[in-house]
């Protein structure tokens, strides 16, 4: 096999912190490199050298037999070394056309060349299987088509090594099929990968060597076929895999929380997800509710409309049998709920704000004297959840962007917790997290129902939802198609409802 | 090493250390070219001129803090000196009128907001749309002349003294105070800049953003308007082109002074810095006999050096 390039002994340290050290491996052609670890690992910060938007403080690349310090960005994609960003890079107001060709348009004669690269963009959207026309304004094509387009534009030119960040963390089961096929078909041809996924399944379905990174340095690279999901998780982690998912509920309470025929305000799609259709559903003290279904099925939405984001055209919530009005989040949280979203960057947490600014925010109006905001207070509210939450800081003054992503969703944990919510909804609440910090949000959830607390949660990753919730409600296309007990788990039963292949019609 | 650990505790003095620094070398540089600039007269006097400005500016920095952006404050300004002076020479006594003249600041501040978090309107543009309303409601008024012949007593506002300081200079020591207050101590304050910082995260955590930003806007146009009434008791006549650069001036000043465009951070201290910048350069330069084009010159670099060494610190 031949080598494309070498790593030799790369450290890069940012200020007096060294984020990783002594860092060696060579890509090979035509070869998938898994790169694995926890949140702040280092993997990124290896990619980034690599493609050229860091230079490492110490070490050489290798590139045809010459030293580099480092590679410019310029360098890299002379090479043929390509990034896809976990946060997509991509212009919203220029079409697909253009978005492909950025930075490098094909041009005749000084003029840029429609009809070459219109042909070009129709072949790498059939390569990798979008429907969609080369003039479609991007902000039109939902995240998923969004990330193929990336793909697309990755290997138009002349790639040699292709570096995908996280691609499947907003693709679903089928999209993730697709892109997997498109790089096994560009692997053939000789083109190298490097695929950061926190998904072992994935890691080990499209990778021919999966290298280990745990606190900043290389500690395995091992061939796929001589290792195992347990031994992988050890290396990363020093845990096994079982020793993290478990749940027994230990609180058995009454009917805390439930609604009735909850539809949206209309029928059909809103931004790609379905709007909820006479959902029904009943919480109880102490019980962890999943909401499974695929990405689309209108979980989220469903919460929206608890929560008072979306509007509601009909149907009941009730609190501990009485029947509430909630309009918007203020409401919601009157009422005991607090909501974990999604998208933590956009909806959880004020990134530029410290840890304390973004916890104490919801309960800021009870942190006062008289007219005043009792900072001392607000102090020690985030020092007792970052102590509480294990929130690795600096301190509560630190900026919220400069943390991890499991750091700072634990922020948006202690922010939602400082409410002291009856009622907590998790909307996939590890995603984008390492193994680490996964396994103590677990533990979290375990001990929050034990002394009484309802929770929903949703995840598009199974294994998650098996593992943690008592029962499950499982939405297809807006609808409640099944709600299965603990006892009757099985990924195929799952799956046959989240398809809609199976539809049980009673009221849950 | 002490005075490092004091300056961390006071953010408030490190965060503008750029700002001190290049007020302090021009304060060296026009008294080196002129001794008069240091004098206790001129010092009061460079205080007096940026009054107005300041005031403006408080109300300019919440609304900024909180992402939006308010053009209208000339136009309001404007229109308020032009409807007093109206309202008093048509017989109306000079405190109703003064209160009625705020009320414009209100209104217009109120429609400013809801205009923008209502229909989610680009405040940029809902602001340049009221300025211009403003602008020409103040010349329909008298169809673009002066108003002359106001009340004597109502000259005390932009040039009379309590004790040895002239009465503008007590409103704004007292407003700033207030605002300064108010944005570091209180929800009103807290909420804007959280605002500024992302409304979506903020208004999931209960807070109605929609009623903060009107307050802000609210109290952006209320500053516009006592601003509009100072001005006119200074020149003693309602002048329709009043507080033309009004809006440029406030607006850099801020800016200057360490506010984001984009909303979320922000000082009441910055802003009034920012102003009094603004007011030191024209000053001196005037003190120094420079012309005004070439004071447009000058000022011009100042703010581009300003601005970097601002960048710079802030990395």
């Amino acid at each position: 096999m031949n080598e494309i390039i070498a790593l030799n002994k790369i450290a890069k340290s940012f200020g007096n912190v060294k984020v990783i050290s002594n860092i060696s491996f060579s890509i090979e052609e035509g070869k998938v490199y898994a790169l694995v670890g926890e949140n702040g690992a280092g993997k990124s910060t290896i990619c980034n050298i690599i493609s050229g938007s860091l230079q490492p403080t110490e070490g050489s690349l290798i590139y045809q037999g010459k030293e580099y310090d480092y590679f410019t960005i310029q360098q890299a994609k002379e090479i043929g070394i390509k990034m896809v960003h976990q946060e997509l890079q991509i212009l919203p107001l220029m079409n697909v056309e253009e978005n492909i060709f950025l930075g490098e348009e094909s041009s005749r004669h000084g003029f840029a060349d429609k009809n070459a690269m219109r042909s070009r963009t129709k072949e790498l959207l059939d390569m990798v299987g979008l429907d969609v026309s080369p003039t479609t304004k991007v902000k039109n094509i939902e995240i998923a088509g969004r990330q193929l387009i990336e793909i697309a534009k990755a290997v138009n030119k002349n790639a040699k090594i292709v570096i995908l960040d996280e691609p499947t963390s907003s693709l679903s089961n089928n999209e993730i099929e697709k892109l997997f096929t498109i790089v096994k078909k560009l692997k053939k041809q000789g083109v190298s990968f490097i695929f950061i996924s926190h998904r072992l399944e994935e890691v080990f379905e499209l990778s021919d060597e999966i290298i280990v990174f745990k606190d900043g340095a290389k500690v395995a690279q091992m061939n796929s076929k001589d290792t195992n999901e347990k031994e992988v998780i050890r290396l990363m982690v020093g845990r096994e895999y079982s020793d993290f998912c478990q749940r027994e509920r230990k609180h058995f309470g009454q009917v805390y929380f439930e609604i009735q025929n909850v539809s949206g305000e209309r029928e059909g799609l809103l931004n790609n997800s379905y709007l909820p259709q006479k959902v029904s559903l009943k919480l109880e003290e102490g019980e962890v509710l999943g909401i499974a279904g695929l990405v689309g099925a209108g979980r989220t939405e469903l919460i929206k409309i608890i929560f008072g984001a979306l509007p509601k055209g009909s149907g009941k919530i009730l609190i501990d049998g009485q029947e509430v009005i909630i309009k918007n989040s203020r409401d919601a949280i009157k009422h005991g709920m607090a909501w974990i979203t999604e998208d933590r960057k956009q909806e959880g947490l004020i990134l530029p704000d410290s840890i304390t600014q973004n916890i104490a925010l919801p309960t800021l109006r009870k942190h006062r004297n008289k007219l005043f905001i009792d900072d001392k207070a607000l102090k020690e509210l985030s020092k007792e959840y970052i102590e509480k939450l294990h929130i690795k800081t600096t301190g509560g003054d630190q900026q919220a962007c400069n943390l991890s992503g499991g750091n700072q969703q634990k922020v948006v944990l202690g922010k939602w917790l400082s409410t002291n919510p009856k009622i907590l909804i998790l909307d996939e609440p590890t995603r984008g997290i390492d193994v680490g910090a996964k396994a103590e949000i677990y533990k979290l959830i375990n001990e929050l129902t034990e002394h009484g607390m309802a929770i929903i949660l949703i995840s598009s990753e199974l294994p998650e939802v098996m593992g943690i919730s008592d029962r499950m409600l499982i939405m297809y296309e807006g609808k409640v198609t099944g709600c299965i007990s603990r006892e009757q788990y099985s990924e195929e039963l799952i799956m046959q409802y989240a398809t809609g292949r199976k539809v049980d019609d009673e009221k849950y | 090493m002490k005075n490092i650990e004091f300056l961390k505790k006071h953010n408030s003095i490190s965060r503008h250390l750029g700002l001190i620094g290049v007020i302090l070398a021009l304060s060296i540089v026009f008294t080196i070219l002129d001794s008069s600039f240091l004098t206790g007269m001129n010092l009061l006097n460079i205080v007096r001129q940026s009054s107005v400005m300041i005031i403006v500016a408080m109300g300019v920095t919440f609304v900024m803090i909180s992402g939006e952006l308010d053009l209208s404050i000339g136009g309001v300004a404007c229109l308020t000196g032009m409807a007093v002076s109206k309202m008093m020479t048509s017989g109306i006594p000079i405190s109703l009128s003064i209160v009625l003249g705020l009320l414009i600041g209100v209104v217009i501040g109120f429609v400013n907001g809801f205009l923008t978090t209502k229909f989610k309107l680009p405040s940029m543009i809902v602001t340049l749309a009221t300025m211009n309303l403003a602008n020409g409601c103040a010349s329909l008024i008298t169809g673009g002349t002066a108003i002359y012949n106001l009340p004597e007593k109502f000259e005390f506002i932009g040039r009379g003294y309590i004790g040895f300081l002239p009465a503008q200079v007590v409103f704004m020591t007292i407003i700033v105070i207030i605002c300064g207050i108010v944005l570091a101590k209180t929800l009103i304050g807290r909420y804007a800049l959280a605002i500024g910082g992302s409304d979506k995260v903020t208004e999931l955590a209960g807070i109605t953003v929609v009623r903060y930003k009107l307050l802000y806007f609210i109290f952006c146009g209320l500053c516009a308007s006592f601003a509009g009434i100072i001005l006119t008791s200074k020149l003693a006549s309602g002048q329709p082109n009043l507080a033309s650069n009004m809006m440029m001036d406030t607006l850099t000043a801020v800016v200057l002074g360490g506010t984001a465009m984009s909303g979320g951070s922000g000082t009441i201290a910055g802003s009034v810095m920012g102003a009094l910048l603004l007011t030191i350069i024209s000053n001196g330069l005037t003190i120094n006999g420079v012309n005004s084009f070439w004071q447009m010159i000058i000022s011009a670099f100042i703010l581009i050096v300003t601005i970097i060494a601002r960048r710079e610190k802030d990395k």
